[in-house]
């Protein structure tokens, strides 16, 4: 059996009301249209791909539709990214859910539904390495901190560390994986994804892995010593919904993005974030092939690549730029909070690696879960 | 009554003879829900067979039936749909005779509260458990207000927690078309009970709950087909360790993005459905108005 596995696992995760939409929407539309021969071809209007970018700055595209997956990176985009574009350009900007479901069949379909996706990382190089992204013209603004080996297809970004985010309610403050693991010396449950999420990497880092010996992960090892705390675990199937167990009290420690964390502490509420192997990552905004207006999209990662831009998003969601140019618009408080300042104690995720053990980790998670 | 129906009839030769104006409308009228039959039902079924069969094998039934995640989520779904459907069929007949009996007042407040159950979104009636369950939760705070308990119950994300929810969604299924059978028990054949010497508790068992019969097993088996497929409810009161059948087809579907597999499964959720219910129509009727099996 062939796990293709392709769990989105960006800045913010859908909610439940969104799983139902994709329920209901996906499973009828799929199978209908598969069944009637699904060739309604692409009616959603606009700029094919052969003008996509094939005059200079001129977009015939009338609209443009970035995928990501809801919550607070939602609100922040448009606030930052989407709605200034609009403007700037006429062109209407408009977020949808993001689904790797759906991704995976515009490959099999050669139609694409989105013109952007919010893409970790790691699933950068997976999508690339499967041919699933579109390169970026030589015009298009690149993100200087992207790796140059993934600057083809992946600017306009933004960086995450995943780490500890706790309660500061308690005594004493965890500073390693192995005090997250500890629940004798750190009373109180855990709050974990319930997704592949760095469980994995969080629990070898505590079992004495070193954060460059991590891929590939010796999962046997790994999952024995997430069983050690796996009786007081309560999973979360968004973000938000972790930072609600952490501020409600159910839980006194939480697997995270900083982001999550940081601006929850500016609104006051007691909790801090532990930076010390903090999983560091990134993520792209990427035109998947097939996108109905990529010229649109284009010119809309190179607007999000701008350094005004990228500080705004940093501004809003405490997540860093990835071009080092809107470090300098940012006060010094901001900075403090963002992940570039902190990469002396992070753990850099290896992207290739990750993107690698990918399937098999998402796989072995999914059955340690179900597994009673 | 019966008789006059037959009566009124038209004579057999004249529905839908050739020339009759009334028997092409009268297909016309059939044609939407057959094309609705095969869109809605039909082609999706062939499209799930033929996804299923691609992808796992045309033996796919028996790899699913080996799959340990799926037998498990399977007696899990099984044990919780029978107890919820056992659990309806006790508290919901007794909230329908309640509805029928009570004085007045009475009587509409417990049917306000029953139809509230149905005019709040099922999201939010499940999100009120969650915030109920959940560790430092209401009821554990409560609990620990009255000296009960010290830490807490861990009932989020439990088998367990499931049942007071799903019996607290599905209940109004029940009650409703038990109530509307009680409405129509005849007070003369109370009477004629009472008056022959039966106590009240004999007159529920010979009398009253012969007449339900036929409203409380069509009200079960919705129930339990409602519980067997089950979505929202095990997603966010079991959570990810907590498989049902409804919750592991869209992990395997969103989350693994394994279609193939999914639909397997699908499929042979449906194939144990047909099968409880070809055994259960064996000896009850499951159609309303119907009594007794072949």
């Amino acid at each position: 059996m062939d796990h293709r596995d392709q769990s989105g696992t960006s800045m913010a995760r859908r909610g439940p009301a969104a799983w139902l939409r994709l329920m209901f929407g996906v499973l009828v539309c799929a199978l209908v249209f598969a069944a009637c021969g699904g060739d309604d071809s692409d009616s959603t209007g606009g700029g094919g791909e052969e003008e996509a970018a094939s005059q200079n700055g001129e977009i015939t595209s009338d609209q443009v539709i970035f995928a990501d997956y809801g919550g607070t990176t939602r609100t922040a985009r448009t606030q930052a990214f989407l709605a200034p574009f609009s403007q700037e350009t006429d062109v209407r900007a408009v977020s949808a859910d993001a689904d790797p479901a759906k991704f995976q069949l515009f490959v099999e379909n050669e139609r694409a539904d989105w013109d952007l996706i919010d893409l970790d990382s790691w699933d950068v190089v997976r999508f690339r390495d499967q041919g699933a992204l579109e390169e970026l013209p030589a015009d298009v603004t690149r993100a200087d901190l992207v790796p140059e080996e993934f600057q083809a297809v992946a600017s306009g970004g933004y960086n995450a560390s995943v780490g500890m985010g706790f309660s500061s309610d308690e005594d004493a403050a965890p500073q390693t994986w192995a005090d997250f693991f500890d629940t004798e010396k750190f009373p109180g449950k855990r709050a974990l994804p319930n997704f592949a999420y760095f469980q994995a990497e969080a629990a070898l880092l505590a079992d004495g892995v070193a954060c460059e010996d991590l891929y590939p992960m010796d999962f046997d090892r790994a999952f024995a010593k997430l069983d050690e705390i796996r009786d007081d675990v309560l999973f979360y199937d968004s973000f938000g919904q972790g930072v609600q167990y952490l501020a409600q009290g159910s839980v006194s420690q939480v697997l995270i993005p900083h982001g999550r964390i940081a601006v929850l502490k500016d609104q006051g509420l007691p909790m801090e974030f532990n930076w010390n192997d903090a999983f560091f990552q990134w993520t792209a905004a990427a035109v998947p092939k097939f996108a109905p207006h990529s010229d649109a999209a284009f010119a809309l990662v190179d607007f999000m690549s701008q350094p005004e831009q990228q500080a705004q998003f940093a501004r809003l969601t405490k997540y860093g730029p990835m071009n080092s140019a809107a470090l300098d618009l940012l006060d010094d408080a901001t900075k403090e909070q963002l992940p570039n300042a902190h990469l002396d104690t992070a753990c850099e995720v290896d992207n290739e690696g990750l993107a690698k053990d990918y399937d098999a980790y998402s796989k072995r998670f999914t059955e340690w879960l179900a597994k009673d | 009554m019966v008789g006059e129906g037959l009566i009124d009839a038209p004579p057999r030769e004249l529905r839908g003879a050739a020339g009759d104006p009334t028997g092409i409308r009268a297909g016309l009228l059939l044609a939407i829900p057959l094309a609705a039959g095969i869109l809605f039902l039909v082609l999706p079924l062939v499209a799930l067979t033929a996804r299923a069969v691609s992808e796992e094998g045309a033996g796919f039934a028996v790899d699913v039936l080996g799959n340990d995640t799926f037998v498990d989520a399977l007696r899990r779904t099984l044990t919780l749909s029978v107890i919820v459907t056992a659990a309806c069929a006790v508290v919901g007949t007794a909230y329908a005779l309640a509805l029928v009996t009570a004085p007045r007042l009475l009587a509409q407040t417990l049917l306000v509260v029953l139809l509230s159950a149905f005019w709040i979104s099922l999201l939010v009636r499940t999100f009120g458990w969650v915030l109920l369950f959940q560790p430092n939760g209401a009821l554990d705070q409560g609990l620990r207000d009255l000296g009960l308990i010290d830490g807490s119950l861990d009932l989020l994300q439990t088998t367990k927690a499931m049942y007071p929810a799903m019996i607290h969604v599905l209940l109004p299924f029940f009650v409703l078309p038990v109530y509307a059978a009680c409405l129509r028990l005849d007070p003369d054949l109370l009477r004629a009970g009472q008056s022959l010497g039966a106590r009240p508790g004999a007159v529920l068992r010979h009398v009253v709950l012969p007449h339900l019969r036929p409203a409380i097993l069509a009200a079960s088996s919705l129930v339990f087909m409602l519980a067997l497929a089950f979505y929202v409810t095990p997603l966010l009161i079991g959570g990810p360790t907590q498989l049902t059948i409804a919750t592991l087809i869209d992990r395997e579907f969103s989350q693994q993005f394994d279609l193939g597999s999914a639909a397997a499964m699908g499929l042979v959720l449906l194939l144990i459905v047909l099968v409880i219910y070809s055994i259960v129509d064996r000896f009850v009727s499951l159609i309303p108005g119907q009594e007794g099996g072949r």
